[in-house]
């Protein structure tokens, strides 16, 4: 594998959107002109079920579209069910950004992987002021705690997968997102 | 049996009723094969990534229409759920592979729709253009009325038999990937080919030569082109997500019975990690 690739897992429970941020992050890495791409795993219980979704990001062909447990790099969680579930696909030393309002890792947890906590779901309800932008604070979370693709890029993918008309919304949620994001990793 | 053209896209999912609804499986394989009673041969096609979910059925459209039956293009979860880059032929590209269907344009009253070649599908003209004819289930004379009489309706099967078979070479399609100097063959479809892919390239970074070989057109298999294959490498490993459909068709196109099987049908998907293992403890 080459170092290039990303492999990043959003899990929450169905019904919350993480689908929608690793089409973003696959669509964006395409524009760049590199290899993007997502799968999604639920259960049949729809709403409510474990959900994962796997972006692998790479400037090689991808072929294999799940990520490879124990390879993950980066997670990002809002559910306690998909936490304990997903949590050991992630690489030692690995970053996992769970919102602690509903995500509670243990004190072996947080000697395996380097565990932020960010209160996602709050800061989009309250902050930006509409729940539904949750994956877009995510998204900005993610990629700047990866550094994995031009924030213009993915903001300019983001916009064109939103309603016009939610646009503003969704830019100050990427904001927030990102100020969250530094604030965690000492910036 | 009234030789009507029609696509079908099935996106496998765990069965057998209800099964694992929202997990991967390739178990209607062996159904594509024989979709329902009655000998004649089915056409399946089978996509292996996202581009292919597009070009394959396009290429089901033309086939349905050149050989007026059904054809069966099967995606699995896997494929259906991916989102990544694909490159497409653009419309026009598509447009001019589109081969007309035949047509009679003669007098309405020498028009015979099912008299045709031994092994060549029905001419059904546009309908409400003046040219009549009948369409049954049953077996069938020259107009498409019904008849028992023997002689008929034994050619009326062995056409519908013949109109594939004697074509075969007009539907084989598959992709060799890293076969030229492979001592160990992989053969496998859909989206468990992309996992072999992965796999081939960590395996060959360890020295140990595999390669894939995969079906595209599952239906009439690519028998003589695994045969040629099988007959000189001694390591084959099928890889499928049911209990070994494909792996007794490989079996009978080579005649071996030595074929080894690597199978899964927990509605999970096949890791390279699995198979990397399994080749690594065959050979």
């Amino acid at each position: 594998m080459s170092d290039s690739k990303v492999l990043m897992r959003f899990t929450g429970v169905g019904g919350q959107g993480v689908l929608l941020a690793g089409e973003i992050f696959a669509a964006a890495k395409i524009k760049t002109g590199g290899q993007g791409l997502k799968t999604a795993t639920y259960t049949s219980q729809v709403r409510g079920g474990p959900t994962v979704v796997d972006i692998q990001l790479d400037d090689k062909e991808i072929y294999y579209p799940y990520a490879v447990d124990g390879d993950v790099d980066f997670m990002l969680s809002v559910a306690e069910m998909s936490y304990r579930l997903f949590k050991n696909g992630v690489k030692h030393g690995g970053t996992i950004i769970v919102d602690p309002n509903l995500v509670h890792p243990t004190e072996e947890d947080r000697k395996t992987w380097n565990i932020h906590e960010i209160p996602i779901i709050t800061i989009a309800k309250e902050e930006v002021g509409n729940v539904i932008t949750q994956s877009v604070v995510a998204l900005a979370i993610a990629n700047t705690m990866m550094d994995a693709i031009n924030k213009d890029v993915l903001i300019e993918t983001m916009l064109s997968k939103v309603p016009a008309k939610v646009h503003e919304v969704n830019k100050k949620a990427y904001e927030l997102g990102e100020k969250y994001a530094l604030k965690a990793m000492g910036k | 049996m009234a030789e009507v053209p029609l696509v079908l896209i099935n996106v496998m999912r765990g069965g057998p009723s209800t099964g694992l609804p929202t997990r991967v499986s390739q178990g209607d394989v062996l159904q594509a094969k024989n979709p329902s009673h009655g000998d004649y041969k089915s056409i399946t096609l089978c996509a292996g990534s996202l581009a292919e979910c597009y070009t394959e059925t396009v290429r089901a459209f033309n086939l349905a229409d050149r050989f007026m039956q059904p054809v069966i293009v099967l995606l699995d979860e896997t494929i259906g759920h991916m989102h990544g880059k694909a490159v497409i032929p653009t419309a026009e590209v598509v447009k001019e592979g589109i081969v007309p269907r035949k047509s009679f344009d003669g007098p309405a009253e020498e028009y015979f729709p099912y008299e045709c070649e031994a092994d060549e599908p029905a001419v059904l003209n546009q309908m409400f253009t003046g040219y009549r004819y009948h369409f049954t289930g049953l077996h069938h004379d020259k107009n498409g009325f019904p008849t028992e009489e023997i002689e008929t309706c034994r050619k009326l099967i062995q056409r519908l038999e013949d109109k594939v078979a004697v074509h075969e070479d007009e539907l084989e399609s598959y992709e060799e990937f890293m076969m030229d100097d492979a001592d160990v063959m992989l053969v496998a479809y859909g989206s468990v080919s992309l996992a072999a892919k992965e796999t081939i390239r960590n395996l060959r970074a360890e020295g140990i030569k595999a390669g894939l070989f995969r079906p595209i057109t599952l239906w009439p298999s690519p028998a003589k082109k695994m045969k040629e294959h099988t007959d000189k490498i001694k390591n084959v490993l099928v890889i499928e997500l049911n209990i070994g459909q494909y792996h007794s068709e490989v079996q009978r196109a080579t005649a071996r019975l030595d074929i080894d099987g690597l199978f899964k049908v927990n509605g999970r998907a096949i890791s390279p990690q699995e198979i990397a293992s399994k080749v690594k403890e065959l050979y």
